[in-house]
């Protein structure tokens, strides 16, 4: 197998507060290949936008800071690459969508304006050859009326229409990884519907990389390769997306998944007890274990669990399975 | 039907836009058209619809948040559309309601305490210590300690806040209770953890539920019929299996259809509709569902379509049964 196109080792990000250092990420890693769709799932909290973010070295800094770990982009090291680098790669082989597509749009300018900008700041493009990408990009998200879309403020649009705009904007410079931050979180169902849709099209017609951090089970279902499930800064299980919902490994995992509603009506849902542990003084050990039904052995308290080969394209991080994978 | 507890008729309610100086000519937002639906002692029922389709502005005009300007709502025999002052206030001992945001509907500078005894106080129902032997009996069944009455909501995690403010929707021992969207704001293990606790304070206490949500497999777990909303109107009612078994309407097909299966092995395309949810100002003459239907006929786009009772307590409203119905 080639090497991935994205990976991320030991990353840790934190953040400074009145309370002290939050550890929001500990020691992360994740890979993502090229042409695959990686989800990236967890509760709120969790460091999945931080991670997502760390990649672009968007971090407001200072609070939060960059403490070890590499994110190799392609073969190079994202955090060594300097500030010039990086801002030519994000945009153009990095790009990014985020929840909130109107507080991702400028009021003030069209649509066109702000997406040519894109374009005329990554390649050498007169002002008519930059709107003809724009327009050919706008029909790629399957915006009817291009034309008078790009004549638009973004007020004038609806929430579905902006965030097409958004994707459009985001692969104009055609990258290799496209980084969606709950893309569909704000959206309708119906709408979200055709936003994935797109993005699965885009996905296999470009072989564009998207890692797709949600905490939607159904939406990773739908639209993912792999996932990796984060929670309390750490990914705790990696696999094909078939494993994770045929045979999750990791405890949370499992109730990750009993406790999404609606596979019949009525009947108790599963609920993971207490709630997540506070990034200031997380718990030692296996973050997991206060509210892990499974947690017995003294490891479980002392020492932090690494990432075990379970199965091919399964990895897991819990002392419930021994170094050979074997529960 | 000795068992009814509310029935609401042809429930209207048009907000005005514009109007003012320099606004331009006064339009109606028609966010409630002719609405009817009841609910019987105990049970629940799911009001699910996409943003902007009126759900909310039902719950609000039941509970006389908001002045419904025509229609009616019997409730336990009266109408309160045409209640005012005490015998009001004795209506609303017997109807509560819990919202979205834990965040913005509990006041942060008043004690937890305060906050769930708070109804019996403005009810006249309590006074001195039994006001606050009662909030503690309330918060002890949704699971929180005495230790809770004297801390303030940021004190709290969204769960927990959420559990505060069914603690104070029971306080009163309603026979009624809107649920306006109650977990939307939650992680899915959280999420679970409360709609557990709603269930088994319902089996224990017997009031119904009016479960508002966007989310079709919360609605499906909780409820035992479901009625679906769409630009203000209701265009489907149905027991819940019914309704995911048979769907009558074309868009509760589409609904159905866009929701993301946590099940990677049933992936299915979500765009089964195009285009957004039209503007609820300038309604679509004839059936409002036209425009974006896949299944409209000629007569969709200038005649009202007929309410049809597929099966016993299964409504839907579209002229495709009409038309079966009566060759």
């Amino acid at each position: 197998m080639s090497a991935p196109l994205l990976d991320i080792r030991d990353l840790s990000v934190s953040f400074r507060t009145y309370q002290g250092r939050a550890h929001v990420l500990d020691r992360a890693c994740l890979t993502v290949n090229r042409g695959e769709v990686m989800g990236l799932v967890g509760e709120t909290g969790c460091g999945k936008s931080v991670l997502s973010r760390a990649v672009l070295r968007i971090i407001p800094s200072p609070p939060g800071s960059i403490d070890g770990g590499e994110i190799l982009f392609e073969g190079r090291d994202l955090l060594k690459l300097p500030r010039t680098d990086m801002r030519r790669l994000r945009g153009e082989r990095i790009s990014m969508i985020f929840q909130e597509p109107m507080n991702s749009l400028n009021p003030v300018f069209t649509v066109g304006n702000q997406m040519r900008e894109v374009v005329r700041a990554h390649r050498k493009a007169n002002r008519s050859e930059a709107t003809d990408a724009c327009l050919e990009m706008l029909a790629a998200v399957r915006l009817p009326e291009p034309g008078s879309v790009l004549r638009a403020y973004p007020h004038e649009l609806s929430g579905g229409m902006r965030q097409r705009v958004m994707i459009a904007m985001a692969l104009i410079c055609n990258p290799s990884l496209l980084l969606a931050d709950e893309p569909t979180t704000a959206l309708d169902v119906t709408v979200q519907g055709q936003i994935l849709a797109i993005l699965a099209e885009l996905a296999e017609r470009q072989g564009l990389s998207i890692l797709f951090v949600t905490h939607d089970m159904g939406v990773v279902a739908q639209l993912c390769n792999r996932v990796a499930v984060m929670y309390a800064g750490q990914v705790v299980e990696v696999a094909d997306v078939r494993s994770i919902f045929a045979r999750p490994a990791h405890p949370y995992t499992r109730g990750l998944i009993a406790s999404i509603p609606g596979r019949s009506s009525g009947g108790e849902l599963y609920a993971i007890p207490g709630s997540v542990p506070n990034p200031i003084d997380p718990p030692p050990g296996c973050r997991f274990r206060p509210r892990c039904p499974h947690a017995a052995s003294s490891e479980c308290g002392g020492i932090t669990p690494e990432m075990t080969m379970v199965a091919p394209d399964h990895s897991v991080a819990c002392h419930l399975f021994n170094q050979d994978g074997l529960p | 039907m000795s068992d009814e507890l509310l029935r609401v008729e042809n429930l209207c309610k048009a907000f005005p836009i514009g109007g003012g100086f320099l606004e331009g000519k006064r339009r109606w937002l028609k966010a409630v058209d002719r609405v009817s639906l009841h609910l019987e002692r105990g049970e629940t029922l799911g009001l699910v619809g996409e943003s902007g389709s009126g759900k909310s502005t039902v719950g609000n005009l039941i509970l006389r948040l908001l002045d419904a300007d025509s229609g009616s709502v019997r409730f336990e025999g009266v109408d309160v559309t045409r209640l005012k002052g005490a015998e009001l206030t004795r209506a609303r001992a017997r109807m509560q309601v819990v919202f979205q945001d834990p965040q913005s509907s509990l006041d942060p500078r008043m004690t937890v305490g305060n906050i769930v005894s708070l109804p019996l106080k403005i009810l006249g129902l309590a006074t001195g210590g039994e006001l606050r032997e009662r909030a503690a009996a309330s918060l002890a069944e949704v699971g929180l300690g005495p230790e809770c009455l004297d801390r303030y909501p940021h004190e709290f995690s969204g769960g927990q806040r959420q559990r505060i403010g069914l603690a104070r929707a029971l306080v009163a021992d309603p026979a009624f209770v809107v649920m306006d969207e109650p977990t939307s704001a939650l992680d899915v293990s959280v999420q679970a953890q409360i709609l557990n606790l709603m269930g088994d304070l319902q089996s224990r206490r017997g009031h119904a539920y009016l479960f508002i949500s966007h989310d079709l497999t919360v609605v499906r777990h909780v409820s035992r019929r479901i009625a679906v909303m769409y630009l203000g109107a209701i265009v489907e009612t149905a027991p819940t299996e019914k309704l995911f078994e048979t769907p009558g309407h074309p868009y509760t097909r589409a609904l159905l259809a866009s929701v993301p299966v946590p099940d990677p092995a049933q992936r299915r395309n979500l765009a089964r509709l195009t285009g957004d949810v039209p503007s609820p100002v300038d309604l679509p003459p004839g059936c409002r569902f036209h425009p974006r239907c896949p299944e409209a006929m000629p007569c969709c786009a200038s005649v009202e379509p007929p309410s049809v009772e597929l099966s016993p307590g299964h409504v839907a409203v579209c002229h495709l049964h009409n038309q079966r119905n009566t060759p």
